[in-house]
């Protein structure tokens, strides 16, 4: 046995390889099995159908249980004590009231977790750096006692002063030092030195400018936006012994586990978690958060299991897509070449080194559009605010905001259609690694978007100069990653009735992961889409894969789907062929059939076969290769907008939405509409009307709630939504298909604003375009900066 | 004194849930959405935000859908109530008949309400968290309005947020649905014989302490000084929101929602000398307990209080519209509280009551300041009075966030009785109105009657030079600020724009 073992190949370079993965704009390496490929699927029976979602009635009856939902027997609530001020040192803290309060079970202080940090942020501060950073922590039996207790825990701050404006932190003035080194740091994934800004350099941007016949400069700035996911932040955490529960709202299992792992330093099999059902994330649910440490640490102390449900305005005092500020300087030949582009960007990223990662924004700039001579600088500016995350399309999003008018602006000065600007500088190639698109069908997007649209025919359109109720149109396009990679690993059971479980680590943050994940699995098996269970997001029961972010999962998972189904078909064929008096490579499968590929008729049923499984069951395991080598992975679309601006009063209606489109196969019609659906409603309120607002002179959070934070409603979205796909054939994985999830929001804000501007002739750099910044930018011909 | 321990007491009510007697004791403290999902398991209903502010929490409470969030448990005493769980039995109920039933898989039949399988059908949903809300909000406008507009079932589902899905495959669904149970009503030969299951409507009881079934009782509360308890709790769409954000306690609230001398709106002859405008010999009563709904179904009202009907339209969603009243909207005073800028318009009187006087002040001399009244600690408002003005032409109109669920930025009501055209009174220059009434909120302090811009536009037939003249007016009569909801110049200058649009509007310009 020993000279077998010796024998046996080791997991050597043969069977893996190391592949890029593009994650929310970051490019990581790694190493993954290789994996036999599958052909290409040329007709499709059940991929490519608008199947209703298989959790769908779940979730229409009310049964669908989320983080929220789960009770369990003696669970106590926990919620937070708050700083009050944006930046402190506690001078004491007594807790003995609190404690003596009804049904209350515990409290925790900062001195009882000072050696635990999660993400980089401390769980409990004694020196609160922004205004809701957590103090201390009550769990009662009720949540009204626990909110009650709370208030009792007594906390004697010592104020300090505090820096909100960017601009002032990076400078000398600064009041705060947030590190020796300076207040600002690159951003961006990476290591970075604190007092450097994080720079890209290709060509020489100067010369470019010389050769420019023209020269364009502007300044756009974006808000905060928040996620307002309309389940909040939360978790479940519950001990037997040694062996740990935690029910999480999240987008990502796994990532809780491993969190939680290395916090509490116990072993990942010690650990459950569990976020089958859950009420969004859009980058805000990426991995654990400190109430997932804090409900764990508590329910530990307390000896029941302790639940932490963040409450609506906690939560908008929490996480957000930072802001930008984005000074563009561009140079064009006068046929619309790009000649030079310079950017820098300054962006205010909280209190903490870590949130540092999402106030990058130049990227879009970088590669979307064929420019020699590029030079970007990146400010990540520290100041006494809540640490941000990533938000949907997190970078591309603030950016768009920026370039895409730029690239209007430039047209409208060149007097050239915004589309021919944009074609005349697509390029196929991706300009900052030199890898060439696996596929790129943007030039297809705007073809087909503008023919649905009837942009021509809108754009000569004028409008009555008399009249109050201007129309206008607009264009913006996206690039984002959403090729996917490895690790994700999928397990499909097929059992003796014919039956089949997909398991799947994946989180259905409200995508429809599973729905698409059991049309691949039903293709790939030749059964009907009822035939499949699938059980996601639990770390017990389900294999590794990777957060449900970055527009990742259906390329990193379906793929893994695909293969354990096909890996499970072949055994299941081995048994059949022995039945139908063939090799099992003649076989095929279709409609719960399988038959004998050059004489159909000659067939049996899947579950016939399946009964014949002398282990009773058999399991097929599937991984997701690597990524093709050399090639960059990208999704696009373009966006088009048709607005009506009221020039009396300044307000906007956006009347139509046309979105093209290029995410590869589109394995869902249904739910791959759903997703730019929604994205462009969420890119109305990035445009129009949210914002996260913290009060200057006191740092406080003044729009922390839904009435003023001011997401779209249902009479503020959109009137006509129209989605496409171009369905542009790509082969790098065995799928064809490329993520969908935060392209959408990408080109909305961008394209209303250029809508804005075709409809009154103001440009509005700011978001959100408010009513009274229109009406300033009308009666001044230009835009003032304003707030509200 | 904390509010779980405030009163650690518990209630006792009766109800129907989903078709089903409940006898249900809880804490004082809780609300109805704790009480279903925590007494009765109904997870179905959720939190979004606790506030009235997204309606992931709606359920119908006796025929119309509300926030379960700004309902407190015992609110619902004698109640039928109804979630997401209950909508298949309730569609039985209505139709007398089984339902079809639809499979998820080809062995699990499920009976569905229309609205559930189109939901399901149209792909409706996303992460899910929204959509029972939604689903309830759609069953209840449906019941009112069948046969929608797409533009109506926006209207419709105003109160409901949704983050994931776009809204348009969810209105996709209500419009099938709608088409489906029209369908199914305009089919008599389907409905089966009457072996229709009777709701017996729990008889409303008592609750001392949390409950004030009288005005007397009420006033009596009132009177006691210092008393613990406070009868406030009407809607709930300010005093919960408010606690939820720890500032009052429920559990402190006592509940005049029930008060029959509160509720009602009728005709009644004019009493007491009007402060301002001709006497009327009628007046329209309308209880302070009365809610936008009420008044927006209100035919008197729809016929007598234009302005009043437009503002109550666009107020909250519908969950707020159906509970929120016009006493709170006063009681409250926000400068921006929407049915009080229309009442003054129409120069209403409020009548005030406390346990030994009753007291009338004109809705114009009502508000000392924002959220400060003439209110003393023992008074009640009781009722508002409008005159029955006969050809009273009016409008509202606001800036708002948005489009639903938004505070107004400046909102105006105009209020007027134009004099017959054609008698050569506005051609030679002399007033075109009989009577007229403007006011603006969000535009100052409290909600105020532009009295000089009415005297510009009173004092000859408006032309262009006297607009001019009423909104260079009306621009210095304004006293806006800055704030995180617009800016005071912004308002300024929409504050002469909406006066201009709403004069357009009811025809007093050409």
């Amino acid at each position: 046995m020993v000279d077998d073992e010796k024998n046996q190949k080791p997991t050597g370079d043969q069977e893996y390889e190391d592949t890029v993965v593009n994650i929310e704009g970051r490019r990581v390496t790694v190493r993954t099995r290789k994996v036999p490929p599958l052909p290409d699927w040329t007709e499709t029976e059940i991929v490519g159908k608008a199947l209703p979602r298989v959790d769908g009635i779940d979730k229409i009856t009310g049964r669908a249980k989320y983080t929220y939902d789960i009770q369990v027997p003696y669970m106590l609530y926990a919620v937070a004590v708050r700083s009050p001020h944006p930046h402190a040192r506690v001078k004491n803290i007594s807790a003995d009231k609190a404690l003596a309060a009804p049904g209350v079970h515990g409290v925790m202080l900062p001195q009882d977790v000072a050696s635990y940090t999660t993400a980089g942020l401390p769980l409990l501060t004694l020196n609160p750096k922004y205004t809701g950073e957590e103090i201390a922590v009550v769990a009662a039996e009720t949540e009204l006692q626990a909110e009650d207790a709370a208030r009792l825990v007594k906390v004697e701050y010592e104020e300090l002063p505090f820096v909100m404006d960017a601009e002032l932190s990076k400078s000398d003035k600064s009041p705060v030092k947030f590190f020796p080194e300076g207040n600002f740091i690159g951003g961006g994934f990476g290591r970075h030195p604190i007092g450097k800004p994080s720079v890209y350099s290709r060509g020489d941007v100067e010369q470019g400018f010389k050769d420019s016949d023209q020269v364009f400069e502007e300044t756009f700035t974006t808000q905060p936006q928040q996620h307002s996911c309309m389940e909040v932040h939360g978790t479940l955490a519950q001990w037997d012994d040694d062996q740990l529960t935690v029910w999480e709202s999240t987008q990502g299992v796994y990532g809780v586990q491993e969190e939680i792992a290395r916090v509490f330093k116990i072993p990942l099999s010690s650990i459950r978690v569990i976020g089958t059902h859950m009420g969004g994330g859009f980058g805000s649910k990426g991995g654990a958060g400190k109430q997932t440490a804090l409900a764990v640490m508590m329910a530990k102390r307390t000896r029941r299991p302790v639940k932490m449900m963040l409450s609506r305005h906690e939560d908008y005092m929490g996480v957000y897509r930072p802001a930008s500020t984005q000074y563009f300087k561009i140079g064009v030949k006068n046929d619309g070449r790009l000649m030079a582009i310079q950017l820098k960007t300054i962006n205010p990223v909280g209190a903490y080194q870590s949130g540092a990662n999402w106030g990058s924004c130049a990227a879009m700039t970088t590669e979307m559009y064929a420019c020699p001579n590029v030079h970007t600088e990146e400010y990540a500016v520290f100041t006494n605010a809540p640490t941000p995350s990533a938000m949907r399309g997190p970078g591309n999003t603030q950016n768009a905001w920026g370039l895409e008018q730029m690239m209007d602006l430039i047209a409208y000065k060149l007097n050239l259609d915004p589309i021919e600007v944009r074609n005349r500088n697509d390029v196929k190639v991706d300009q900052v690694t030199n890898e060439p698109y696996a596929s790129k069908g943007l030039a297809e997007c705007y073809k087909m978007g503008a023919e649905k649209f009837s942009w021509e025919e809108k754009r000569r359109r004028r409008n009555d100069p008399a009249g109050t109720k201007k129309h206008g149109v607009g264009v913006a396009s996206q690039i984002w990653g959403g090729g996917g990679g490895p690790p994700a690993t999928a397990i499909v059971k097929i059992n003796q009735d014919g039956s089949v479980n997909l398991l799947t680590g994946a989180a259905d943050i409200g995508t429809g992961t599973r729905t698409v994940l059991s049309q691949i699995c039903a293709e790939e098996l030749g059964v009907p889409v009822n035939r499949i269970h699938v059980t996601n997001a639990d770390t017990e029961t389900t294999p590794y894969t990777l957060p449900s972010y970055g527009s990742i999962t259906l390329a990193s998972s379906g793929p893994a789907v695909r293969s354990a189904a096909n890996d499970a078909k072949k055994q299941l064929f081995d048994l059949a062929a022995g039945s139908l008096g063939v090799k099992p490579d003649e076989l095929s499968s279709k409609d719960g059939f399988i038959f004998v590929t050059r004489q159909p008729d000659k067939r049996m049923k899947f579950e016939s076969a399946a009964a014949g499984m002398p282990e009773r069951d058999l399991v097929g395991r599937g991984y997701r290769g690597p990524n093709p080598k050399g090639q960059a992975l990208n999704a696009f679309g373009a966006q088009f907008c048709e607005v009506e601006v009221d020039t009396q009063t300044g307000e906007v209606r956006v009347l139509k939405f046309v979105a093209a489109h290029d995410s590869g196969r589109v394995i869902n019609p249904h739910t791959f509409a759903s997703q730019v659906k929604g994205g462009i409603t969420m890119g109305t309120g990035y445009a129009l009307s949210e914002r996260r607002l913290i009060d200057g002179n006191t740092g406080i959070p003044v729009a922390a709630s839904m009435l003023e934070y001011r997401p779209p409603t249902s009479l503020d979205a959109p009137i006509d939504i129209e989605v496409y796909s171009v369905d542009v054939p790509y082969k790098a994985n065995n799928i064809g298909a490329k993520g969908v999830g935060e392209p959408p929001l990408i080109a909305t804000a961008p394209a209303i604003a250029n809508a804005v501007f075709n409809a009154v002739g103001v440009r509005i750099y700011s978001n959100p375009i408010t009513p009274e910044k229109i009406m300033l930018a009308l009666r001044d011909g230009k835009t003032a900066k304003q707030t509200a | 004194m904390t509010r779980s321990s405030a009163l650690s007491t518990t209630v006792r009510i009766q109800c129907h849930v989903n078709g089903e007697a409940r006898q249900l004791e809880f804490s004082p403290s809780v609300r109805l959405l704790d009480v279903l999902r925590e007494e009765l398991h109904l997870i179905g209903t959720k939190e979004g935000c606790g506030k009235g502010e997204c309606g992931a929490c709606t359920v119908i409470m006796d025929g119309r859908a509300v926030d379960s969030c700004l309902v407190m448990g015992y609110q619902a005493d004698g109640s039928e109530i109804w979630t997401i769980e209950g909508l298949p039995q309730m569609w039985e109920m209505q139709t007398a008949r089984k339902l079809h039933p639809v499979s998820r898989d080809d062995h699990e039949p499920l009976p569905l309400h229309p609205l559930q399988r189109t939901f399901v059908e149209c792909g409706s949903s996303q992460c899910g968290i929204c959509i029972p809300g939604m689903i309830m909000s759609s069953v209840a406008f449906l019941k009112e309005n069948p046969n929608p507009t797409r533009e109506e079932i926006r209207y419709g589902l105003g109160g409901n947020l949704c983050r994931c899905t776009g809204y348009v495959k969810i209105f996709d669904a209500v419009e099938k649905a709608a088409s489906e149970m029209r369908a199914f009503a305009q089919n008599p030969s389907q409905h089966a014989p009457a072996h229709q299951r009777r709701v017996n409507k729990a008889t409303p009881r008592r609750r001392d302490g949390f409950v004030a079934s009288t005005l007397k009782e009420a006033l009596k509360i009132l009177a006691i000084p210092d008393s613990p308890t406070r009868p406030q709790l009407a809607g709930g769409t300010d005093s919960l929101v408010r606690a939820k954000d720890g500032i009052g306690q429920p559990s402190r609230m006592v509940d005049i929602s029930r008060i029959k001398e509160l509720s009602g709106i009728k005709k009644i002859r004019a009493r007491g000398k009007r402060t301002s405008g001709s006497a009327y010999p009628q007046e329209i009563r309308i209880g302070a307990g009365t809610t936008f709904t009420e008044v927006l179904e209100s035919e008197l009202l729809q016929k007598y209080a234009p302005a009043l009907i437009e503002a109550c339209a666009v107020i909250g969603g519908p969950q707020i519209r159906n509970r929120g009243t016009l006493g709170g909207n006063f009681a409250n005073a926000s400068p921006a509280a929407d049915s009080v800028t229309a009442l003054m318009s129409m120069g209403a009187i409020l009548e005030i009551a406390s346990l030994k006087s009753c007291r009338q002040v004109p809705a114009e001399k009502f508000f000392l300041g924002p959220g400060k009244t003439v209110l003393k600690k023992n008074e009640l408002l009781v009722a508002v009075r409008i005159p029955k003005i006969p050809n009273l032409v009016g409008c509202y109109l606001r800036l708002g966030q948005r489009r639903a669920q938004a505070i107004s930025k400046v909102d105006v009501a105009v209020s007027a009785v134009l004099k017959p055209r054609g008698n050569g009174s506005s051609k030679n220059g002399g007033s075109l109105f009989d009577f007229l009434g403007i006011c603006y909120g969000s535009v100052a302090p409290t909600i105020f009657r532009a009295r000089a811009t009415e005297a510009v536009l009173k004092e000859q037939s408006p032309n262009p030079a006297t607009l001019k003249h009423a909104k260079e007016t009306i621009k210095k009569e304004v006293q806006p600020i800055d704030d995180i909801r617009s800016t005071a110049e912004y308002r300024r200058e929409m504050s002469a724009v909406l006066l201009e649009r709403a004069l357009r509007r009811i025809g007093a310009l050409a």
